[in-house]
Order: C-alpha cells, then structure tokens, then sequence
C-alpha cells in the first residue's frame, strides 16, 4: 500500500491485539494505533495509522486496496480501539429538554447517559443521528426508521 | 439674458455644442430663478443646494457654478425668489469647504480674507466637498477639467456613489417612512405570484363569513314561526303542527356544518398563501443581501439585518394570515349584519348601529395608550436586558475594581423603570378589557330597551328582536380585534418599509454590461494613480505599485494609514475614486466580479469558520474537491496534525457552535481553505496578528506553503514575519513612503526601521528568550 511519501506498509496484530506495521525496508512499527479521518462522512477509508508517540506513520486511502491480511488487521484494531454503541431502542427519556437522563438499549445492552445541551444530537443524513453524552461517550443510530414509534419521536423531538 | 420663458431649444443649442453644462439637472424648483439668472453664453459646470441660510436657520439656497460666475440664488421668508448674487470668477478667490461637528461651511476667500460664507448642515458634506473641487478646478482651467470630471462622489454615510446630480445618496437620506398603504402596496408584486391562492382564500371568506350568519337569521323564523306559536296553543290547550321545527333544526345544523368546513378551509387557505408570500419575501431579501456589496454590511449591526430577514418577514405573515383575514371577515360581518338588521326592521337597525362608531372610537382611543404605555414598557425592558448584556460579560472588570455593589444598584434602577411601566400599563390594561365587556352591554341594552318598546307597540314580534339581539352581541366583540388593525397595520407597513430598504439597494460595486473573461489570472496586478474617498475622508491619496506575478509583496504602515483599504480594492469589496486597478494588464472592473474573486484567496486576522465540519470548511471555495485534496491542503496548512487528534477527524463539527478551536487552529483551516482554491492573488490580512509568537511560527510555515507561486500581498504588523519579501511598500497617510526589501529599508532608516526598532523593543521587553521550538516536525506535502 502506498502511502503518500511512497512507502508501503503491511500490517498485521501481535499476540496481544496491537497493531503492527512493516514496511518495505523491513522497519517494524509496534503499538501502532488507527483511526478514520472521516468517520461520519467516508468511515472506511482514509484510515491515518499513528506511531506509540502518536506521530502519524501513514494515511490509507482505500483499506479495501490492502492485502486481505493487512486489511483485516486495520479493522480489527479499528473496532478494538472504538466504542460506539449503536441504539437500538429508547426506553425512557425523563424530560423533553435537555439536560435530560436517556435509558437506552443498545448493542452492547442497555445503559443509562445525560445529555446536556440539544447540540449534542448530531443528524448526519436525513435518517442518521449521533449522540454525545455528558462524558463524551458517542452513540449512533444508523437509522432512525428502525426504531420503534416512541424511541423515533423522542429522538425526533431532540434532535 | 436668458428669462425664465426660455424653453429647452436653448438646452439643445448647448447640448449641441456638445460642451458640458448641467442646467437641466437642476431640481425644478430652481429652474426659473436659474434660468432668469445665467446669460445665454453662461454654462452651469457644477450645482449644489445648501440647506441652511447665512444665520444658519433651515432654508434653501442653491450655489451654481458657470463657467464665468459663481452664483447665488435663494428663496425669501415669503416664498417669492430674491434677487440672485454673483461673483465673478477670479483665479486670487478661493473656494474652501469644511465641517465641523454637523455644520459646514462654504468659505469664498481671497487670501486670508473670507469675502463671503455660506453655511451647511452635514447632509451636505460630501457634495460642498466636490463642489469646492468643481470650482478650484474650473478656476484653474476655467473648464471643468476631465479628470475633476470624473472624480465619483461617494455617500459620506455609506460609500455609495453617487450620481452627478445627487447631491446625497438616496439610500442614506433621512426619508419619513412612506404612510403605511403605500409600504403594504409594495407587497402586491409578492401577492400576485401567489393569485390564485390568495383570490381562493378571499371567497372562502366571503362563503365563509356569510355562512356563519345564517343561524342567526334562522332563529327568527324558529321563534315566530315555531315556539311562539307552541307557547301560545300550549295555554290555550290545542294543537299544533311541530314538523317545521325539524326543518329550522337541520337548518341551524347545516349551516353551521357549513361554517366549519368552509372556516376551516379559508383559513388553511390563506395561512398557506401568506406563508407563501413570506417565504417568497424572504428567499428574495436574502440573495439581494447577499449580492449587496461588502459596503453595505459595513454601515449595519448584523442583528439588525437578521431580524429584517427572520422577524419583519414573519410579521407581514402574521399580519396577512391572520390580522388582514380578520379585518377583512369582519369588515363583511358587519355589511352582511347591516343590510340584514335594515331589511328586517330599519328603525331598529338605526337604534343598534347608532352607538357602533362611538365605542369604535373609545375602543381606538385606549388601544393607542395602551399601544404606546406597551412600547415604554419594551423600552424599559431592552435597557434593562442591556445592563445584563454590558455587566456579565464584563463582570472581570467589575470583579477586579471591586464595583459589584454599584452593578447592583444599575440593574435595580433599570429593573424599577421595568416594574412601573409595566404597572401602569397593567392599570390601564386592566380597565381595557372590561371597559369592552361593558360596552357591548350597554350596546345590547339599547336593542333591550328600544326593541321591547317596539314588541309592544307590536311593530316587531320577538324573533325578530332576539335576533338583533344576538347579531349585535356577536358584532360587539369583534369590536376589539377590529381596533387592534390599525396597529397591526402599522406595524406590518413598518416591516414592509425595512425589508424595502435592503430591496431598493443597488450594489455599489457595479457587474459590467459586457464582462470580460476571466480564466486564471498570472497573478500581476498594477495600481495606477489609486485614490480612494470615503465620504469627504481620502483614504488613499495616488498609490502606484506594480506586482509581478509570483512576487510577496509586504504593505505596512500606521493604523490609518490605508492597508485595508488598499487591499478591499484589490479584491473589489469598493472600486476606486480614481485611477485604476489591472490585473494582467486588464481594468479589474471590466471582469464579473465573481469570476475575478475566484482568482483570490484571502487570509483574514479572524479567520470565520461555518458551522460545518472541518471538511467542510476547508471545501468552501471548491466544494467539489475530493477528500485526497482536503488531506493534502491540510497537510500544507499544518492542520492535518491537530485535526487526527479531534475525536471525530475531518468530520468534527466546528463554528459557532461547533468545537473549540483556538485562534492559531481556526487561522490553519482557513490557510487550508485559500490553498485548495488555488488562487492567483493572494492576500494575506495580518494573518499572524492574532496569535501568540509560538502559534504564528507554525501559521507562517503554513503561509510559506501557500505563498509559494502565487502573486502576495501581506499586510503584516509584526514586521519581522514580512523578511522574505521581495518588496516592502511603506504606506502612511494615504501614500507610499517608501518602496524596498526589508534590509535596505532597515539601512535607510526611514519610517520602516523606526517601526521595526519599535517593535523589536516591546518584544525583548515582553518576551526576552525565544520560545523553544516544541511544535512537531511536519510533513510537508508540495501541492503545485
């Protein structure tokens, strides 16, 4: 994979799960960390690859042009250093104003958060929203069309 | 000598001569005192109307400019022409205008000898300027010269310019609002795109309002024909016929069915119409505002522009969907009531309509206290709200010089002012609503007292009198929302008239007829005899420089001096007075402005970020660029490092209500911005002003990536950043003083090193070791 000064890197995950990066003149990179340049917009490309002092090491535009074993270990580390529940269903919202206590259901269970100010719900398209709660946590719903009718006009009204 | 029979054959004969003269611009209200002035060699060169008198009292002089004599010519107490003055040109008399705190005045000197004055409200300023102009220069030629000929005047207030026989701008003449029909007429060209909703919504009004006087009509029928009789034949114990009653029942249910449906849909019908309306109003005011030139914003409070684009548009709404609709409906309730009461029973129509214009006219009268005690009331309350505004975001200082308690005692005094407007209009509030009560009763009184006389008398029979009774009761409290129109109708003329005043605007800096194709400019750009005049102020006094392309060319000096001017003509935010601008050897004016802003890129000291994502504003002036062009352009600007430590990245929502950026940030995003345009001229406006000495280390790496092969002028304070230019122009009141590279200005030791040694002080004593470099290396990515 190229990266823009013309260095190509292979990627795989050491024993632990931590990314590892080789590149063609045989420098390892260990405790290497990812993350989506884009990650509303184009979230699977543009993936920059961060060195263990958070220097950027390289900037992938395509995973997909990867080798399937590099690829697969971007991903993985992606997902392992991510942590956006995705909400599947809205179980209580004390009040219609923010600051507010949200119960929700999500894909990793069910969890309880405050949201403090209305700008914290984020429409990305027409039918997608991201939360961010008081602690900064995000939440996303991939689409507001799959909730059932009470969490679809609680997060109709908020947003 | 020409008299004042003169006709417009003399004009022509002037015209034909093809020399210059100006008598026909002449208001008409000077024709004929003029025309019997001027002999008939004599050619008007130049006019101006002065509003005071020589004892500075308000009245109309007019001062003309022929090519022999200067004139005077002036209306008397009594209206009638007095008898004109001259002077007769002469090259040791001197014409000199000045003003001073709102009054001006015209001096005729002859050395240090004022031979006459003339006074002048600054209304008058810009034009006693250029007049005083006019007149040294045909003085000096004894003919208007060509290049005095095409000075433009410029509006004091705006920087409009302003037409040869303008002598003030329009837009900025105090003008009384026009009377509020003619404001609301204005809305017509708005009402007819909408016709066809807006006629369907006046019959539904009209069926509607008809429709809903029917159950009234026919209880009159159901008392006499119906009950009466029953109640009579109940005493009597005989029987009667009750089938009619089905009848007047269904009636009653039908009509009042009827009046639902159609009340229903007239409303729907007109809301829909004049939101229609509105949105057309608003949708037209902004892309005329924004098509206005950057002048415009100058003079204006951007709360004042939002709220004539959000606020007056919607009251207009509200008063077309719901005042005007009212009005209407009940202005046809109450003909339809009239002519109904006078064919059932004329005497008794006049004994129930007689009160209606006295209790309108109390009605109006209370209303307008009311009206005016509720805008002292706003008043009290925007002073208040203005304590609150000045004091919390300044409470450091009142903290810091221990002021609280006087803080206190502000808000207590503004608050205090809020509490006794709002009782007193609560007093007089307060009586309002039963006063109206009271009124409709005694109206209804009336028809009581007036109508049982008639029962007995047996001129009318009870039907009839209960129903006057209910139509009138039913007339008497649309009273009161019918009083409230003519405010509303003021109010909604009022916001008419202020949106007018951003439509009637005309953009200063004018698109030419016949465009000249700009493509991709080579970045030279040449000012020739540059002169710029704001108001009677000049701003730039003769700036000649010629910009090579690919050259940085510095321009600093004094505040004041002209920078910002200089560069707002390069970009053509104004044009200039005189002289001109070319760039790659064309008149910058002859381009479509936006074409030739295209080639731009500009670098502001407080870059302006949207409210948007990062990607999205870096895309603003391309918003086609693809996502390998933002990261590129990032990475040139030294965003890309601070913008992956960002949660969510390129797409991590900034602006005003987005994340917080710091200044050295925000100036990153905005160099990424200019770079992806790739502009052709680039100008940098204090760009490192903002920021501290470590910050502006990293803007300026990030400005060497985008100064590279491309045409720069940078306005810089810290001269120290502007080392790498090949010229640096020196400006100072309006001039260039001095033109070179920062070491042979240093060598000269002219104004330039005095402002560097200046500064290099201020420094040392502010910060007096360097601060270490600590800022990532950067990876520099080459975009051309």
């Amino acid at each position: 994979m190229n990266d823009t000064l013309g260095i190509e890197y292979t990627f795989s995950c050491d024993a632990r799960g931590r990314l590892i990066a080789e590149d063609s003149r045989r420098n390892r990179h260990v405790g290497l960390s990812a993350m989506r340049l884009f990650p509303m917009s184009d979230p699977d490309n543009w993936i920059a690859v961060f060195d263990e002092k958070g220097h950027e090491l390289c900037c992938i535009p395509s995973v997909a042009k990867l080798s399937t074993a590099s690829a697969s270990a971007i991903r993985t580390t992606l997902t392992n250093s991510e942590f956006i529940p995705v909400i599947e269903r809205i179980v209580h919202i004390s009040s219609n104003d923010p600051p507010c206590r949200w119960t929700v259901e999500t894909d990793r269970g069910q969890t309880e958060f405050i949201i403090n100010d209305e700008k914290d719900l984020r429409r990305l398209s027409q039918w997608s929203v991201l939360v961010v709660d008081a602690r900064g946590i995000r939440y996303s719903i991939p689409d507001t069309r799959k909730l059932n009718v009470y969490s679809r006009r609680a997060v109709e009204w908020h947003v | 000598m020409n008299s004042s029979n003169s006709t417009s054959g003399d004009s022509n004969v002037l015209d034909s001569s093809s020399t210059y003269d100006m008598l026909a611009s002449i208001p008409t209200f000077w024709q004929t005192s003029i025309r019997s002035a001027i002999g008939s060699e004599e050619r008007v060169l130049a006019f101006i109307e002065l509003d005071l008198d020589a004892e500075r009292k308000f009245a109309q002089t007019l001062l003309a400019l022929t090519n022999d004599r200067l004139i005077q010519c002036d209306v008397a107490a009594n209206g009638a022409a007095s008898p004109p003055k001259y002077w007769e040109l002469s090259p040791d008399l001197e014409l000199h205008a000045s003003v001073l705190s709102g009054l001006g005045k015209l001096e005729l000197l002859q050395g240090e000898e004022v031979k006459f004055q003339w006074p002048f409200t600054s209304a008058c300023e810009s034009s006693a300027d250029r007049f005083a102009a006019a007149y040294s220069a045909i003085v000096r030629n004894r003919a208007l010269s060509a290049t005095t000929n095409s000075v433009v005047a410029r509006c004091a207030s705006c920087g409009a310019v302003l037409q040869e026989d303008q002598p003030t701008c329009p837009s900025c003449t105090p003008v009384a609002a026009p009377s509020p029909s003619a404001s609301l007429m204005r809305l017509m060209p708005f009402a007819k795109r909408r016709a066809s909703t807006i006629t369907l919504g006046i019959l539904l009004t009209i069926a509607s309002t008809a429709a809903a006087m029917v159950p009234t009509y026919l209880t009159i029928p159901l008392i006499d024909n119906v009950l009466e009789p029953w109640q009579k034949a109940l005493q009597v114990n005989e029987k009667v016929r009750y089938e009619m009653i089905y009848v007047y029942i269904a009636g009653l249910a039908g009509a009042a069915v009827l009046a639902w449906a159609l009340g229903w849909a007239r409303t729907y019908v007109l809301a829909l119409a004049s939101e229609q309306v509105s949105c057309d109003i608003r949708n037209e005011t902004y892309s005329h505002l924004q098509k206005l030139s950057l002048e415009y914003y100058g003079g204006r409070r951007t709360g004042d522009l939002i709220s004539r684009i959000s606020s007056d548009t919607d009251r207009i709404c509200n008063f077309l969907s719901a005042h005007m609709v009212d009005f209407i409906s009940d202005v046809m309730m109450f003909v339809f009531t009239a002519i109904i009461l006078i064919r059932i029973d004329p005497i008794l129509a006049l004994a129930a309509l007689l009160p209606f214009p006295f209790n309108a006219w109390l009605i109006q009268k209370v209303r307008t206290n009311l009206r005016h005690g509720f805008a002292r009331a706003t008043n009290a309350w925007g002073d208040m709200v203005s304590v609150l505004t000045d004091a919390i975001p300044g409470v450091r200082v009142v903290k810091a010089f221990a002021q609280e308690e006087r803080e206190i005692a502000r808000f207590a005094h503004a608050n205090k002012v809020v509490y006794d407007n709002n009782v007193r209009v609560n007093r007089l509030w307060s009586f309002f609503g039963p006063t109206v009560s009271f009124l409709n009763e005694i109206g209804v009184l009336v028809i009581w007292a007036f109508g049982a006389w008639r029962v007995a008398t047996g001129d009318i029979t009870v039907g009839v009198l209960i129903g006057f009774v209910s139509y009138i009761s039913r007339f008497y409290v649309r009273l009161d929302s019918m009083s409230g129109f003519l405010a509303n109708t003021q109010r909604a003329a009022a916001s008419t008239h202020r949106i007018y005043e951003i439509l009637d605007r005309q953009p200063v800096v004018m698109e030419p007829t016949h465009p000249v194709a700009v493509g991709k400019l080579n970045g030279e750009v040449t000012l020739t005899g540059v002169r710029f005049k704001y108001g009677s102020r000049e701003v730039l006094r003769g700036i000649d420089m010629r910009i090579e392309p690919g050259e940085l060319v510095g321009v600093v000096g004094p505040s004041g001096s002209g920078k910002s001017t200089l560069v707002n003509l390069v970009c053509r935010f104004y044009d200039p007075t005189q002289g001109k601008i070319t760039a790659g050897g064309i008149d910058i004016r002859s381009f479509a402005v936006e074409q030739y802003r295209r080639n731009i890129g500009i670098v502001l000291q407080e870059p302006y970020l949207f409210f948007g994502t990062i990607a999205e504003n870096i895309t603003y002036g391309r918003p086609d660029a693809s996502r390998a062009e933002i990261i590129e352009a990032a990475r040139a600007a030294h965003a890309h490092n601070f913008i992956v430590k960002l949660p969510d990245g390129y797409d991590s929502i900034v602006g005003e209500r987005g994340q917080t950026l710091s200044g050295g940030e925000r100036q990153r995003i905005s160099i990424a911005r200019a770079l992806l345009t790739d502009p052709s001229i680039l100008i940098l406006d204090e760009a490192t002003s903002a920021v501290d000495n470590e910050t502006e280390r990293v803007i300026q790496n990030a400005l060497d990536n985008l100064i590279r092969g491309r045409t720069t002028i940078a306005i810089a304070h810290r001269l120290s950043t502007l080392r790498n230019a090949n010229r640096i122009f020196v400006l100072d009141a309006g001039r260039v003083v001095e033109v070179g590279r920062h070491e042979e200005l240093l060598e000269r030791g002219g104004v330039y090193s005095r402002l560097y040694h200046a500064q290099l002080e201020t420094k040392a004593n502010a910060s007096p070791q360097p601060a270490p470099e600590s800022f990532q290396p950067v990876r520099v990515v080459k975009l051309d």
